[in-house]
């Protein structure tokens, strides 16, 4: 009798700890990491293990590049530690382009990380390696204008695995021995190079060739980078926005290629010629810098005010002339 | 209709206007607002414009990218001004994009490209109350702009219309003639654009402005001049609107001669300040305005604009009628009935001759015509100014011919061309011989003078008057009946009765005595004697004279030291009120009448000029001079062309002549 009452509080205190101590921590997830961080396989499958501390995982879902969150395939939810795997469910471009992959798991506590998600970054590769040349944070593309000294950066990624000595880089065919390599610390299949020549007014060609360590070679070239140093600024084509027609909603974004570095003011009007935004972008930084520039907007006046419906014009002001214009258009 | 939470704000293509004149002076136009500009910058202008307005514009804005018109029509009916404007502003070129695999913005070329157009219709209606009593409705005029908005994008993945409604409401005050106030009220309604899928605001300004004509030919002017001189001022307060900025705006309006304005003007955008400048040509009904407005910090941008308008104001036919040819000469000195001493006297006097017109202005736009009396003056020729020939025109100042003592008429005569029809004016001139103590500033020498020439009172043989000596009973009487002109029999009967016993057949004075008693403006004593040789008192002399003018009696107090029983204050009231009594403040000074005081020679000759019967001989001694004068006028006083008078000709227009009969000189 005695017993039976201990056995019985006992539960009652046990049951009161399980109430004072419950589970409040969502489970902690990992991906189990491709080789070299890269994959051959455009609709990868990500695997990885959910645990939780304290309670049974109830659900995992995964999503990669931000899109929608779906069920992982797993086996029976019964325990505190799944496996999981996730195909993708959409072709991912190849090339030195960081795919991410995201994991939300809920336990039998219902506890879920709503912010925070566990996630993997890899590339999607082919059999030879992936060259990207890129100045001032923008990839360049043959017909680019540059500025007298760029500043171009080439990365080489590969699943083969590289070293810096077959990475070679040519200017107008001509072999340039001055580049800075770096093998990336944390992952042997990365190689940057940074190269600052000085160039002449005119038209130029870059070309850059690497092998990995099986031997395959990869060849990337630009040609037709312009150079104007002596020039008035101009655009090369037409500032565009995106998205157009925009809804008001988030920001918009507006391009344009500006022939060389220059302080720009980007001034948003409405038809009748009455300023609304102003924005400033300095020399050589993102906004004012030689090639292509991508700058943002958040739509509004600068007071504040939303604009209604219609078209509006923006004119890239270099160095105190109207270089080009643009015009967006407002569908809320 | 479901509308998101949050909505933008529209643009209204008819809130800024890009005519010339109103840029031309930096947009200051809201006080102004008086053609068909106004119906854009403030309906309430409309009010004041008489005839047809409409003025337009048809241009590329800002670089080229926007295809703006605007159109105002306006014009003024019998319940007030109604108008009619459209304003519009498109553009296209916004073309729908999407992302390379380079993840550059490119166009997307499986869409059309996006076109906006923006218009808005305007109904307009303005009043001004011109007829009103009230002073501060006649000044005030109130107008509104009814305006139904339409919006559409074109192009893209879909298209998109939005409709809106909303309402300007305009004031003009005048609160002196050359300075006018107005107040613009854009948008007032709060109304919205309503789009498929959302609603956008429709902002405006509130538009305070004034302006004054600083030079100007009308009375409506600061200063009168021949040239045209306009100053305006506006400040706009923005509301609901994508400016945030109050902003201001300064203009000048030159017109140095009718058909040409210049302008210049500050133009405050909302992140820029302009000069502005504009000329306007007027030809005919019709008006060219050029403006150049640059616009600081958008090169390239045009600064050029150009718009028309009809204005209707040189369509006003003028007829011009004479009515008649007046004199106008004015003699500045002598006055008329001018009293002097001296032989000659200084003339003043400016021939001239006024001609009276009707000038009747006549709006063949709408019939309505107004008429207005016009006096202009001219000067006369073949001035003859007391018989001395003048020949400056102007202000002419000469001496006279030597007068003789007594009655004097000087004669200014000219000719008025090219009627040739002289015309006279005259003045008189009394020239007196003083007597020895009576100086010509002396208080009472104008009725001394008078009374003496039209021969009521005489001086003593010694040629003193002896003005503060007390009158006798005697003499006032003799003086009363000699104005009464008793015929020389009825005083030689009256001259045999002795009928006070201190008054015998041999006095000087028994006649007048006899019929004065007998009149009965004054009584005997009760022992028969007259006194005659006695002073009277003041109270006396008052009481014999109102009974002589036949003054009719008042009971009352005159004066603060006469008491409520004196005997006379029946003759001193009624004598005071018709200012018999005024020299007792004037000259002496004193406020109280004192009865007992000698009346004074003086003081008889004051009062009695006063009374009605001297006062017709005085003017008859004027009018036709002195008895023994009249009809005496000395040969070289009478001008050298015969005088004629003009008659008022009836109402003929200018091209007829003036017809005058001649008429003798006396």
């Amino acid at each position: 009798m005695i017993k039976k009452i201990f056995f019985i509080f006992t539960i009652i205190i046990l049951l009161g700890f399980n109430k004072a101590f419950a589970d409040t921590i969502p489970p902690a997830a990992s991906f189990i990491p491709f080789n070299l961080n890269m994959t051959t396989d455009n609709t990868p499958t990500l695997t990885g293990i959910a645990t939780d501390e304290e309670s049974i995982i109830t659900s995992i879902e995964c999503r990669i590049d931000g899109g929608a969150f779906t069920p992982a395939t797993v086996g029976i939810l019964d325990s505190s530690t799944e496996a999981f795997s996730f195909k993708s469910p959409i072709a991912l471009v190849r090339g030195i382009i960081l795919h991410t992959a995201e994991v939300k798991c809920t336990d039998s506590a219902n506890n879920v990380d709503s912010t925070n998600f566990a996630s993997y970054s890899f590339y999607v590769v082919g059999d030879r390696p992936e060259i990207v040349i890129t100045s001032g944070g923008e990839k360049i593309i043959s017909g680019d204008p540059v500025d007298l000294s760029p500043s171009f950066e080439v990365k080489v990624i590969s699943n083969k695995g590289l070293t810096v000595y077959p990475l070679r880089a040519f200017i107008d065919n001509i072999f340039q021995e001055n580049l800075t390599k770096v093998v990336d610390a944390d992952n042997l299949g990365i190689i940057t190079a940074l190269y600052n020549p000085t160039l002449l007014d005119g038209t130029h060609s870059l070309k850059v060739d690497m092998t990995d360590n099986l031997g395959n070679i990869t060849t990337r070239e630009v040609i037709g980078l312009v150079v104007q140093s002596g020039q008035e600024i101009s655009l090369q084509g037409d500032p565009l926005s995106f998205p157009n027609p925009y809804n008001g909603v988030g920001n918009v974004n507006l391009s344009y290629v500006l022939s060389k570095d220059s302080n720009v003011a980007l001034t948003i009007y409405d038809l009748m010629g009455n300023q609304l935004s102003k924005q400033n972008y300095s020399n050589g930084q993102n906004g004012g810098k030689a090639g292509y520039n991508e700058v943002t907007w958040d739509g509004k006046t600068t007071g504040g005010a939303d604009l209604g419906n219609g078209i509006y014009i923006y004119l890239i002001v270099a160095d105190g002339k109207v270089a080009g214009k643009g015009k967006l258009t407002i569908v809320r | 209709m479901g509308f998101p939470s949050s909505a933008g704000t529209s643009i209204d293509p008819s809130r800024t206007v890009y005519l010339g004149r109103t840029l031309g002076m930096g947009g200051a136009h809201t006080a102004l607002s008086d053609d068909g500009e106004g119906l854009f910058t403030n309906p309430a202008g409309l009010g004041e414009t008489k005839y047809l307005q409409m003025s337009g514009v048809s241009r590329r804005l800002f670089l080229d990218e926007t295809a703006y018109f605007i159109l105002g029509f306006s014009m003024p009916t019998e319940y007030g001004h109604i108008g009619l404007g459209y304003a519009s502003a498109y553009t296209t070129g916004s073309y729908a994009t999407t992302r390379d695999n380079d993840n550059r913005i490119i166009i997307n070329p499986s869409l059309e490209v996006m076109a906006y157009d923006s218009n808005v219709i305007l109904l307009s209606y303005a009043k001004n109350f011109p007829q009103q009593e009230n002073e501060f409705l006649k000044k005030l005029s109130l107008g509104c702009n009814l305006k139904f908005f339409n919006q559409s994008i074109t192009g893209g993945n879909s298209g998109a219309k939005g409709t809106g409604i909303n309402l300007d409401i305009g004031v003009m005050y005048n609160p002196v003639n050359w300075l006018k106030s107005g107040l613009n009220l854009q948008n007032m309604l709060g109304g919205s654009i309503n789009w498929n899928n959302s609603s956008d605001k429709i902002g405006g300004y509130y538009k305070l402005g004034f302006a004054a004509n600083v030079l100007g030919a009308s009375t409506e002017a600061l200063y009168k001049h021949e040239q045209k001189l306009i100053a305006a001022f506006d400040y706009d307060l923005p509301h609901d609107s994508l400016d945030s900025a109050a902003l201001m705006h300064v203009g000048l309006e030159w017109l140095p001669i009718k058909n040409i304005a210049l302008r210049c003007g500050l133009n405050q955008e909302s992140q820029s300040l302009g000069l502005t400048l504009g000329l306007g040509l007027i030809q005919g009904n019709f008006r060219f305005d050029y403006a150049y407005a640059a616009r600081p910090g958008i090169s390239g941008d045009n600064p050029h604009y150009f718009s028309i308008s009809y204005i209707g104001s040189d369509n006003v036919k003028i007829e011009k009628s004479l009515k008649k040819k007046e004199s106008a000469i004015k003699v500045i000195e002598p006055a008329d009935r001018y009293i002097t001493s001296m032989e000659i006297v200084k003339i003043i006097t400016e021939p001239k001759f006024a001609v009276i017109s009707e000038e009747k202005k006549i709006w063949e736009s709408t019939g309505t015509s107004e008429a207005a009396e016009i006096k202009e003056f001219y000067d006369l020729t073949n001035v003859y100014v007391d018989g001395k020939k003048i020949e400056q025109t102007g202000t002419v100042e000469v001496n006279s011919q030597p007068m003789k003592y007594g009655r004097n008429v000087i004669y200014v005569t000219g000719v008025i061309t090219p009627d040739s029809i002289a015309i006279t004016t005259e003045v008189k001139v009394l020239r007196f011989d003083p007597f020895k103590d009576t100086e010509m500033t002396y208080w009472a020498i104008t009725p001394i003078a008078l009374n003496s020439e039209i021969g009521l009172i005489k001086g003593y043989p010694d040629n003193t008057f002896r003005p503060e000596k007390g009158i006798t009973r005697a003499e006032l009487l003799s003086l009363l009946i000699r104005t009464l002109n008793v015929s020389p029999e009825a005083l030689d009967e009256a001259s045999i009765y002795e009928k006070f016993t201190d008054v015998p057949k041999d006095n000087w004075a028994l006649p007048y005595i006899k019929i004065g008693s007998d009149m009965g403006l004054v009584e005997g004593y009760p022992d028969g004697t007259f006194k005659p040789n006695r002073v009277l008192a003041r109270a006396e002399g008052i009481a014999i004279i109102a009974r002589y003018a036949n003054l009719p009696t008042k009971e009352g107090i005159a004066f603060s030291d006469l008491k409520e029983d004196f005997w006379a204050n029946k003759y001193i009231l009624p004598a005071k009120e018709s200012g018999w009594l005024n020299y007792l403040k004037e000259h002496y000074e004193k406020d109280i009448f004192s009865p007992e005081e000698d009346f004074s020679r003086a003081e008889a000759s004051y009062v009695l000029y006063k009374t009605a019967p001297v006062q017709k001989m005085v003017d008859d001694f004027w009018m036709q001079g002195a008895t023994e004068e009249r009809g005496k006028v000395p040969e070289w006083m009478l001008p050298k062309n015969e005088i004629t008078t003009i008659e008022a000709v009836p109402q003929i227009n200018a091209t007829t002549e003036v017809k005058a009969e001649k008429k003798d000189s006396d």
